[in-house]
């Protein structure tokens, strides 16, 4: 009797590790835990890149959309939400003199997944285009040569 | 039993292990489509700026977007106005093959006016809304949605300068009541009359009676002066209604000094100078050496004040306000430079701010921004005047605050085409040095100072002077010489001659902007 219940005892407190190890072990041999995490960082990065750009946009209009192109390159790492990892940003305003009046806002993040392994090296995109208000104030308008009407 | 127990233990466990599966899956796409929302909104937003922007440079520039903007329209009007054809859509091509919107379809992109309605008094001059709408599907990965962002912002089409009708008129005077005692000019002018109507057979008589040299100084003073008996030869008397308008100046270049527009008084002083020459003249007329000089200078003082009075009705218009059609006229014309008019025309407003730069610094810091601005601003300069100063190249209509204005040699040498128009109704205006554009002045509303006009010493308005009603008191020195507006732009739309000096503004404030789940 007393044998049968140490089986039992054992067979429970057995079936109890494998069972809550089970999900782990298997979301780990699936690679779902780190997608997870990864899809994590990725969400943080694209809402920090989100705010960002909207930053950079009001930057330009208190500024008054400087024709000298603007560069920046930063570290800061997510800790404080708990995430492991260093994110490097590097962003820059062009103003397109191909097309007058555009600007772009491009920002590039790049860090290192920790539980990625040999693909451990992440990127991320974003850019916007900025129109400057005062586009088509600064030109003078003028008048195509051969055009009909009085041209005084 | 137990074993039972076991396995439902561990049947209970694979479950939530599955729920914790579809769960985080879950969460990883729920994550993905919140970055593709994201990327969805900086893209739509791209492809509106890109477009934007080739819209604010074409709607000053001759081609088809700058005539569907300027023609004329009667009342409000909401029939849809594609502007997409006209646009170059090069720069959405190349965000579109952007690494971080790979996948993203574009569906649809336009930009067109929905609803456009005249500014009051003008068919041409109005408000529109432009709408610009991106419509793009999202990429494969995420839901197979397409997303549109709509976004609209209001144009303003205004002229730069004064309604082309006023264009003619170098000076013009809505209510000129009080301007001059017309019956003491007239009265003058009749004095002077009836005295050279004696003095010219007098001094026929003269001439008559003598010989030699002194007969040849007669027949030069004679040549000199004009024979009031002769047909058509002195002019009416001016009209003298109770209450009148007045305008003219008309020839371009034509100059007129501000002082003798009051007549009374100027003829008094020739008065006052014709009785100390008739004294002499009294005195020496048996003197044959002197006396056919002092008889020509007296001639001379006279008819220069019938002249005066004969070219103050050759080049101004005094219009009896007496409710006639050409009255209303008047008072029309008059409507068109009230500060009411103005108002709805400006595309900038620069407000006063306690804590900020002053409404000058304001203007000239978007001057300096702009290098060659063009457009209508408000200045609600409210208690300082501001100054204008300098060249201000381009085509403005400024509109001056309660504050008043100070034009202190403002575009004293324009370029060819340039036109500077400032209207004020209230506080001082006063002009310095010589300044080239057209001032338009209304009348002050309830609680706002009274208009005063002052020309400084030596001072000169090449341009128009322009005014609902004689500013008091009126200003004794300054000169206004008639230069008309040069349009901003060529007529654009071949033959419609009031295009000409229109500017239209794309707002920079958004209406409205909204994303739709088709």
């Amino acid at each position: 009797m007393t044998r049968k219940a140490i089986s039992f005892v054992e067979l429970a407190v057995a079936a109890l590790v494998v069972g809550l190890c089970l999900p782990a072990v298997l979301a780990l041999m699936t690679g779902q835990e780190r997608e997870v995490r990864h899809s994590a960082h990725e969400l943080d990065i694209a809402g920090i890149s989100h705010g960002r750009l909207g930053e950079l946009e009001g930057q330009l209009a208190t500024q008054g959309y400087p024709r000298d192109p603007f560069r920046q390159d930063r570290s800061f790492d997510l800790s404080s939400s708990g995430r492991p990892i260093r994110v490097r940003e590097q962003s820059k305003i062009e103003y397109l003199t191909t097309h007058p009046g555009v600007f772009s806002i491009e920002i590039e993040y790049t860090w290192t997944e920790p539980y990625a392994g040999s693909q451990a090296n992440r990127r991320h995109l974003a850019s916007l285009l900025v129109t400057d208000p005062q586009v088509g104030l600064k030109e003078r308008p003028r008048a195509a040569s051969g055009a009909g009407g009085n041209k005084n | 039993m137990v074993l039972w127990c076991v396995v439902s233990v561990l049947a209970v466990l694979a479950i939530s292990g599955l729920f914790r599966s579809m769960a985080a899956s879950n969460l990883r796409w729920t994550s993905h489509d919140l970055v593709v929302e994201w990327k969805f909104e900086t893209l739509a937003r791209s492809l509106i700026a890109a477009l934007e922007a080739e819209l604010r440079r074409a709607v000053n520039t001759e081609g088809p977007i700058s005539d569907l903007l300027r023609h004329s329209l009667s009342k409000p009007d909401s029939t849809w106005v594609d502007l997409t054809p006209f646009l170059d859509a090069s720069l959405c091509q190349t965000t579109l093959a952007r690494e971080e919107y790979a996948g993203f379809v574009l569906e649809k992109l336009e930009v067109g006016i929905a609803f456009q309605t005249p500014l009051p008094r003008s068919f041409e001059e109005k408000v529109a809304v432009a709408v610009f709408r991106a419509q793009l599907k999202l990429p494969a990965t995420a839901r197979q949605v397409s997303r549109r962002l709509e976004l609209a912002r209001s144009i303003k089409v205004s002229r730069t300068t004064i309604d082309p009708v006023l264009d003619r008129y170098g000076l013009f005077i809505g209510s000129a009541t009080g301007l001059t005692d017309l019956p003491q000019a007239n009265a003058i002018y009749s004095d002077l009359v009836s005295r050279l109507t004696p003095l010219y057979p007098a001094m026929v008589a003269q001439r008559d009676a003598s010989s030699g040299s002194v007969r040849q100084s007669w027949e030069w003073v004679l040549d000199q002066t004009m024979d009031p008996s002769a047909t058509g030869a002195l002019p009416n008397k001016l009209p003298e209604p109770a209450r009148f308008a007045f305008y003219g100046l008309i020839p371009s270049a034509a100059t007129q000094d501000l002082g003798p527009l009051d007549l009374a008084v100027y003829l008094q002083g020739i008065r006052a100078q014709v009785d100390q020459l008739q004294a002499y003249w009294e005195s020496v007329k048996s003197d044959s050496s002197k006396a056919s000089k002092a008889a020509g200078a007296l001639a001379a003082a006279m008819q220069d004040g019938i002249w005066r009075l004969w070219a103050y009705q050759k080049a101004y218009k005094i219009l009896p306000l007496d409710g006639s059609p050409e009255a209303a006229r008047a008072m029309e014309l008059s409507a068109l430079l009230e500060a009411g008019y103005f108002a709805p025309r400006a595309q900038w407003v620069l407000r006063e701010d306690p804590e900020g730069p002053t409404v000058e610094d304001q203007l000239y810091g978007l001057l300096s921004l702009v290098g060659v601005a063009s457009g209508v601003v408000s200045l609600e300069n409210r208690k300082v005047p501001v100054v204008l100063r300098g060249q201000m190249p381009g085509n403005l209509l400024l509109l001056a605050g309660p504050g008043g204005v100070v034009l202190n040699g403002v575009n004293s040498q324009p370029r060819p085409g340039d036109h500077l128009t400032v209207s004020a109704h209230a506080g001082p205006v006063r002009i310095q040095g010589r300044c080239n554009l057209t001032l338009a002045l209304g009348r002050p509303g309830p609680g706002e100072p009274a208009l005063t006009l002052e020309f400084a010493q030596g001072s000169q308005l090449v341009g128009a002077l322009l005014m609902v009603q004689r500013p008091d008191p009126w200003p004794d020195r300054g000169s206004v010489t008639h230069r008309a507006p040069s349009p901003l732009l060529p007529l654009l739309t071949g033959g419609v001659a009031r295009s000409a000096g229109l500017f239209v503004a794309v707002s920079p404030r958004i209406l409205y902007q909204r994303v739709e789940r088709l």
